[in-house]
């Protein structure tokens, strides 16, 4: 049913190749000398325009590290191997906002309400990349649903309210990557659910790509084109596994038989 | 109707009883003025010459100002740059703290033999007790911004110096204003400390001279001009704060 299309072997350089994420045996190592972990060994990975990328694996896989990583959010000289984001490096990817980055928790600034807080990124970006933006604040705002929540601040918000003005947020600079880490742990599970669909939908009216880190089995299986699995310790690309659902996905594909088939896939490969 | 016209004054009333009982304890202990005047007479005091009291309680009310807004000034800039920069850090915080201690009386006499008499060493003394919570909170404030908030700059690809002014100072901001509770009646304390010193006007200086001829009455009203400008002072700062910093929990919505 599914096809382990883990990236390895020779292949020519970057320049004109149709992915956007290229990460070719990439090595992360936290902290120096004796007290150095290491917390990604030897990465390959391909991230396509416009793919949905779902990275899953126990704790302590590395696998938030590897995003941050691919963000150029780590100390330098911690990151070994090569990351290229549409042939840049992820400093100059990152100066020309290639990316957007999603956290566990929504981390808005309580003292601007919804609409200020999805307009933050473009009131520091450049001239130009201000020019670029495609969809105003109040656009993004009414994509994720949330336009007559506009003047609220975040305390007056629910949690999943809070974490979708984040990705608005996200999408306000037109990113190429959209980099999401556990975004939907902090929410119960029926608005997390809920999420799920809703995330599919803002995406599909996007242009961009996503890499999400995730624990939930189901969660990957359901909003992912493909899901990275990994080992912890140090962490390592075990396999990576195509979910074939056809888009856009109907949360009824829960229950399908094919889908329960996918996550026990996956589940095999995280304890193989 | 009564229960609640009780209920909105019964601090008040806390207030007339204390001062019904200190009436009556003066007049039934036949206390000489000296020691305790009764409240009668220092209501009195104050109706028979409202015009010195007043003009002094402006005097001090502006020495306190000036100290305490260069406090504001001073406490938030240094704040910035310590909480900014590792080496103002290193080589200005120790210093600050060893002036923070060292009493602020002490150092009030030196002032006076610097500055000479009046407004400068007055302003200068409010300026040492309003400074050091203001610089303190600051640098607190700015450093407990949220990281992740920062990242999210961070990767809009935003300069320190935006981040300051987007994320760090609207942060600092309710920190600041909890100083200002703080430094705010204490510049009023300042100023009477450096008006005892080298004032030749104002309610500190009143209040030396009015004790030096032991009239009671007289520095009791002082101390009571005293208090209220310090509660003035504090108050306009809370109102303030409450415009200002709306969002913090501390504030509620």
């Amino acid at each position: 049913m599914t096809v382990a299309a883990t990236a390895t072997g020779p292949r020519e350089e970057t320049t004109g190749t149709p992915d956007l994420v290229r990460l070719t045996d990439v090595s992360i190592v936290h902290g120096r000398g004796r007290k150095a972990v290491v917390a990604v060994d030897g990465a390959d990975l391909e991230i396509g325009r416009k793919e949905f990328v779902a990275v899953i694996g126990p704790s302590g896989c590395g696998k938030s590290t590897l995003l941050k990583a691919v963000a150029g959010l780590l100390p330098a000289g911690s990151v070994q191997g090569r990351i290229a984001v549409d042939g840049l490096d992820p400093a100059a990817a990152r100066r020309a906002n290639r990316f957007a980055f999603v956290f566990q928790e929504p981390v808005l600034a309580p003292w601007r309400t919804a609409l200020q807080n999805v307009r933050l990124p473009l009131e520091v970006a450049g001239r130009d990349v201000r020019a670029r933006a495609g969809r105003t604040p109040e656009e993004l705002l009414e994509l994720v649903g949330l336009q007559s929540f506009a003047d609220k601040l975040p305390a007056e918000l629910s949690g999943g309210m809070k974490q979708r003005v984040s990705i608005a947020r996200a999408l306000t600079l037109e990113p190429s990557v959209l980099l999401m880490d556990e975004p939907f742990g902090a929410l119960d599970e029926i608005t997390r659910d809920h999420m799920h669909s809703e995330l599919l939908t803002i995406w599909s009216a996007t242009g961009s790509s996503v890499v999400l880190v995730t624990h939930s089995l189901t969660e990957a299986a359901f909003v992912a084109d493909r899901v990275v699995v990994m080992s912890p310790r140090p962490g390592r690309i075990k396999t990576v596994l195509r979910m074939p659902f056809a888009r856009p996905r109907d949360p009824a594909l829960k229950t399908s038989v094919e889908f329960l088939e996918a996550v026990n896939e996956i589940r095999a490969a995280l304890e193989a | 109707m009564l229960l609640r016209v009780l209920r909105s004054t019964r601090v008040w009333l806390v207030l007339l009883a204390g001062v019904v009982v200190w009436q009556i304890a003066v007049t039934v202990l036949d206390l000489p003025n000296y020691i305790l005047p009764s409240p009668v007479r220092v209501v009195t005091e104050f109706a028979n010459r409202p015009l010195l009291y007043l003009q002094a309680t402006l005097v001090t009310t502006w020495e306190s100002l000036v100290g305490f807004g260069a406090a504001v000034v001073l406490g938030v800039v240094l704040g910035v740059l310590i909480a900014r920069s590792r080496l103002t850090e290193e080589l200005l915080y120790p210093y600050l703290n060893v002036l923070r201690v060292t009493p602020t009386v002490a150092i009030a006499p030196l002032l006076t033999i610097w500055f000479g008499r009046g407004f400068l060493p007055i302003v200068v003394v409010s300026f040492l007790i309003a400074f050091f919570p203001i610089i303190v909170q600051t640098v607190l404030g700015l450093n407990s911004a949220d990281r992740g908030l920062v990242d999210v700059l961070r990767i809009a690809n935003a300069g320190e110096l935006q981040i300051l002014r987007k994320i760090r100072l609207p942060n600092a901001l309710p920190y600041i204003f909890a100083s200002f509770r703080i430094s705010a009646p204490g510049a009023v304390i300042g100023t009477l400390v450096g008006e005892f010193m080298s004032g030749s006007q104002g309610l500190g200086f009143l209040i030396t001279t009015a004790s030096g001829q032991l009239n009671t009455s007289s520095v009791f009203v002082l101390v009571v001009l005293s208090s209220l400008l310090g509660i003035a002072m504090f108050q306009v700062c809370v109102l303030v704060e409450r415009r200002v910093v709306r969002w913090h929990p501390s504030v509620s919505l």
